[in-house]
C-alpha cells in the first residue's frame, strides 16, 4: 500500500517533471481581451425627431416675442449698403507714342448709398405667426424662457393652469414640459410626460424615420445640389477649399433665411468658394422633393462643400 | 461585425445630434452666367461708347470660358444703372448668378469716368464696384480692365484681359514670308507693327516688368539681339553674336537674359546681365541645350537638351551646374516655358510626325497634352497661368501658321484673330 502510494507520487513528479522538460516553451493559453461596447439599439426617429416637441412648445411663446417674425421677413434685402470703391487707380493706359500719362487724382464720388428700406415690421402679426411660422426654431434653449416666463404672464399662459380639468390631451404642453425638463436636468415636471410622448402619434407624427430614408433623403439633396453648385474653377488650392453652409428650412421646402457660413477659411479664394456654396444652395431652393412628413429631420441642414474631387485639388 | 455596428451607431448619432449633414463633393462645373447689360452713358441711357465697353467686357469674359454671358434679348430690364439696387427679381429667372451694372460718361475735362457694381443676383449682395478715369481712346483697356475686375472677383484668380500679344506677323508668299513684329491686345485689337520687315525677326519675348520685349534678329551676317521699348519704340542691341543666338528671355527681376548659343556644331546656354553686358555660361555640355526659362522665383531654368540622345527637357540651377531630366517620354521635347504659377511647364512634343503642346511639373511628374495636331508650337503663358497661347500650322501649300489659347485644363481652345498668318506669340505681362 504504502509502495504503491509512494509509486504513485512518484509516477506522477515523473511524469510532471517529463512534461516540463518535453514541453518547456508550450504557449501559455491566452486569452484576448475583449472591449465590451455596449450597445443600445435605437430607432433613429428617436435621434433625429429630439426637436419634434420643440417645436409645438415654441408657439405658445410666440405672442411675446415678435422677433424671430420681423427675422423671417428680413432677409430679402440688405444689399448695398457698401458704395462703390473708388479705386485711386485711374486707368491712364500710356498711348503708344507718348509716354504714360501719370494717374490723375481721383475725386472720390462714391455713387449714393443704396439706402435700405427697413421693411415694414409688423408686431401685430404674432397672433397669426405661432400657428402658421414654422420658421420658429426648436432651440431647447428657448423652451426654457417661456417656461420661466410662463408663472409671470398671467393672461395667456393661464391655459396651464387650465389643463388639469381637460381630459383631451394638449400636445403643445407636454412639449413644453419636456423641454424645460432637459435644460433643468430632469426635475420634477410632469412624470406622465415622457410615456406620453412616445406613446402619442399626434405629437411626433415624423418621428419615424429610417437609415434608408435619411439615406435617401441624403441622396436627393446630393443630386439636387449636384445641378446647382457651380464650384470656384482653375483655383490652385482647390483642394482645400471646404466650405460648410447651414441653411433652414420651411415646411415647403424653401429657404427660412440666408444660408449662414459655418465653416470656411478666411482667405479671399475661401471667400469665393463660401459663396458658391451659398449661391448654390440659394438656387437650388425650394427644396420641395423632401418628404413633408419628415419636416422635422431636415429643418435644419448642413451642407458641406468640398471641390476637391471635382477639381482634383 | 459588433464593432461595425457600434461605430455606426455612434456616427448615426453624431450626425443627428447635430442636423441632417450631406457632403458635397459634386457639381456642375460650367461657365457661370452673367447678366452684362449695356452700360448707360452719361446722358441716362446706353450710348455708343458705354455700348462698346460693356461689348469689350462681354467678350472677354466669355472668350475665359469661364462666364457664359446671358442674350441680352432675354433681358427683362434693358439696363441697369450701377446708381440702386437693380431689381433681382428680374434677374434671377435667367439664372444670371452675377449682374453687372455700369456707367460710362464724361467728365469735364474730356476724360471718360467708367462706373460699374458686381451684384451676386441670387443674395443681393454687392460683391465689387470701382470707378476709373481714363483718357477716350483708352476705352478699351478700361473695358478689360474692369473684366479682370469681375473675373477676379468671381474666380479668384488674377485676370488677363489687360494684357498684350507680341507676335511675328508673316505676310506674302510661303516662299517669300515677310516677318514683321506685331504687337496687338490679347483680343486682337489695336494691332501696329514693331519691326518693318525687312530683317528676320524670332522669339520676341516680354519683361516681365517693363513695357520692353526682347528678340532675336538676323540683319545681314549677325545675329543680334535686341530689346525694344514698346511704348517709346526705341531699340537697344543688347548684343552681336557671331554665330546664331536663340531664344533669348528675361529673368523675372528683369535684369538678365538667358538664351543659347551656338558653336561649331553645340550649342549651350549663357545668361546676359543687361546692365553690366555680362555674359556667363551656364551649361558646358557637348550637345544642343537651348530654349532656356526662368522659374517665377528666379532660382531655376528649364532648357531643353539632347545630351542624353533625344532631346528631352532639363531643370538646372539658375547659376548652372548639374541638370536634372525631367521627360523620360517617347518623343521629341521642346521650348519649354516655366508657368507664372510656377507649378508647372509648358513645353512643344513632337512625336510620331505630330506636335503637341502639353505641360508638366518641374519634377517630371504629372505631364499631360492640352492640344495635339500636325504642328502645334511656342507656348507662351497668360500671366494668371491659366491660359496657354501658341502657334498652329495647317499643311498645305495655302497653309500658314495662326495664334490660337487653349486652357491650362485641356478646354476652351480657341483661334487668336490676326489679320495675316502669325507664329511666336509671347503674352505679356499685366499691363497696369
Amino acid at each position: 500500500m504504502r509502495a504503491g502510494l509512494a509509486l504513485s507520487i512518484a509516477g506522477h513528479l515523473a511524469i510532471l517533471a517529463y512534461g516540463l522538460v518535453a514541453f518547456p516553451d508550450a504557449r501559455t493559453f491566452k486569452v484576448d481581451d475583449i472591449e465590451a461596447f455596449p450597445v443600445d439599439l435605437v430607432p433613429i426617429a428617436e435621434l433625429t425627431d429630439l426637436a419634434a416637441g420643440d417645436r409645438k412648445a415654441e408657439k405658445t411663446p410666440k405672442p411675446a416675442q415678435p422677433k424671430p417674425v420681423v427675422k423671417a421677413e428680413v432677409p430679402s434685402q440688405k444689399p448695398a449698403e457698401k458704395p462703390a470703391k473708388v479705386p485711386v487707380k485711374a486707368a491712364e493706359p500710356p498711348a503708344p507714342e507718348v509716354v504714360a500719362a501719370l494717374p490723375k487724382p481721383v475725386i472720390p464720388e462714391p455713387p449714393p448709398p443704396i439706402e435700405v428700406e427697413p421693411e415694414a415690421k409688423t408686431p401685430d402679426a404674432p397672433p397669426l405667426a405661432p400657428a402658421q411660422n414654422p420658421r420658429a426654431r426648436p432651440k431647447p434653449v428657448k423652451p426654457v424662457k417661456v417656461a420661466k416666463t410662463e408663472p409671470k404672464k398671467p393672461a395667456p399662459p393661464a391655459a396651464t393652469e387650465k389643463k388639469p380639468d381637460r381630459p383631451a390631451f394638449n400636445p403643445d404642453e407636454i412639449a413644453a414640459l419636456l423641454n424645460k425638463q432637459d435644460p433643468t436636468g430632469g426635475g420634477d415636471p410632469a412624470p406622465a410626460a415622457a410615456p406620453q410622448k412616445f406613446g402619442a402619434n399626434e405629437g411626433n407624427a415624423d418621428a419615424a424615420m429610417t437609415q434608408s430614408e435619411q439615406d435617401a433623403m441624403i441622396g436627393a439633396l446630393r443630386n439636387r445640389l449636384a445641378q446647382c453648385w457651380n464650384p470656384p474653377r482653375g483655383v490652385r488650392e482647390a483642394g482645400n477649399l471646404r466650405v460648410t453652409i447651414g441653411i433652414g428650412l420651411l415646411p415647403d421646402g424653401s429657404l427660412a433665411s440666408d444660408p449662414r457660413i459655418l465653416d470656411a477659411g478666411f482667405d479671399p479664394l475661401s471667400q469665393i468658394a463660401a459663396e458658391s456654396a451659398i449661391r448654390a444652395v440659394q438656387i437650388c431652393a425650394p427644396y420641395d422633393m423632401l418628404p413633408p412628413e419628415m419636416y422635422s429631420a431636415w429643418r435644419d441642414i448642413e451642407f458641406i462643400f468640398d471641390p476637391r474631387e471635382m477639381l482634383g485639388g | 461585425m459588433l464593432v461595425a455596428l457600434v461605430i455606426a451607431m455612434v456616427s448615426l448619432t453624431g450626425q443627428a445630434e447635430a442636423q441632417l449633414r450631406v457632403d458635397i463633393t459634386r457639381g456642375n462645373v460650367q461657365p457661370v452666367p452673367i447678366a452684362i447689360p449695356p452700360f448707360i452713358g452719361g446722358a441716362g441711357s446706353p450710348d455708343e461708347l458705354s455700348q462698346n465697353v460693356s461689348q469689350v467686357i462681354t467678350a472677354d469674359l466669355r472668350r475665359s470660358g469661364l462666364f457664359a454671358p446671358i442674350d441680352p434679348a432675354a433681358f427683362v430690364d434693358p439696363v441697369a444703372p450701377p446708381d440702386g439696387t437693380p431689381n433681382f427679381a428680374n434677374w434671377r429667372p435667367l439664372n444670371a448668378q452675377a449682374l453687372v451694372a455700369g456707367r460710362v460718361a464724361q467728365t469735364g475735362d474730356g476724360r471718360i469716368v467708367a462706373e460699374f457694381r458686381l451684384w451676386d443676383v441670387f443674395s443681393g449682395q454687392q460683391l465689387t464696384g470701382q470707378q476709373f478715369f481714363a483718357n477716350p481712346q483708352n476705352w478699351r483697356r478700361v473695358a478689360h480692365i474692369i473684366a479682370d475686375v469681375i473675373y477676379e472677383r468671381l474666380t479668384g484668380e488674377k485676370g488677363y484681359f489687360d494684357t498684350r500679344i507680341v507676335f511675328v506677323d508673316e505676310s506674302g508668299d510661303k516662299a517669300k514670308r515677310v516677318k514683321r513684329l506685331a504687337i496687338m491686345d490679347q483680343d486682337g485689337a489695336n494691332l501696329r507693327y514693331l519691326t518693318n520687315g525687312g530683317e528676320l525677326v524670332l522669339t520676341p519675348r516680354f519683361s516681365p516688368l517693363r513695357q520692353e520685349i526682347t528678340y532675336a534678329s538676323l540683319g545681314g551676317e549677325q545675329w543680334q539681339v535686341f530689346l525694344l521699348n514698346i511704348e517709346t519704340g526705341q531699340r537697344e542691341l543688347v548684343g552681336n553674336f557671331p554665330n546664331m543666338a536663340f531664344s533669348p528671355r528675361f529673368s523675372p527681376d528683369g535684369q538678365q537674359v538667358v538664351m543659347s548659343l551656338q558653336q561649331s556644331g553645340n550649342a549651350n546656354i549663357y545668361k546676359l546681365d543687361l546692365r553690366t553686358r555680362q555674359l556667363t555660361r551656364l551649361t558646358q555640355s557637348p550637345s544642343i541645350d537651348t530654349a532656356p526659362s526662368f522659374s517665377p522665383d528666379g532660382r531655376r531654368i528649364v532648357f531643353e537638351s539632347d545630351r542624353g540622345g533625344s532631346q528631352q527637357l532639363y531643370v538646372m540651377s539658375a547659376s548652372g551646374g548639374p541638370a536634372q531630366r525631367i521627360t523620360f517620354g517617347n518623343g521629341r521635347y521642346g521650348t519649354p516655358v516655366w508657368s507664372p504659377r510656377g507649378d508647372v511647364v509648358a513645353f512643344t512634343k513632337q512625336d510620331g510626325g505630330r506636335f503637341s503642346i502639353g505641360v508638366i511639373a518641374p519634377d517630371g511628374s504629372g505631364e499631360r497634352i492640352l492640344t495635339e495636331g500636325f504642328h502645334n508650337e511656342g507656348p507662351t503663358w497668360a500671366p494668371n497661368g491659366r491660359v496657354l497661347m501658341f502657334f498652329r500650322d495647317v499643311p498645305g501649300e495655302s497653309g500658314g501658321p495662326q495664334l490660337w489659347s487653349v486652357d491650362l485644363t485641356g478646354y476652351n481652345e480657341q483661334r487668336v484673330p490676326t489679320p495675316n498668318y502669325a507664329s511666336d506669340p509671347a503674352w505679356s505681362p499685366i499691363l497696369n
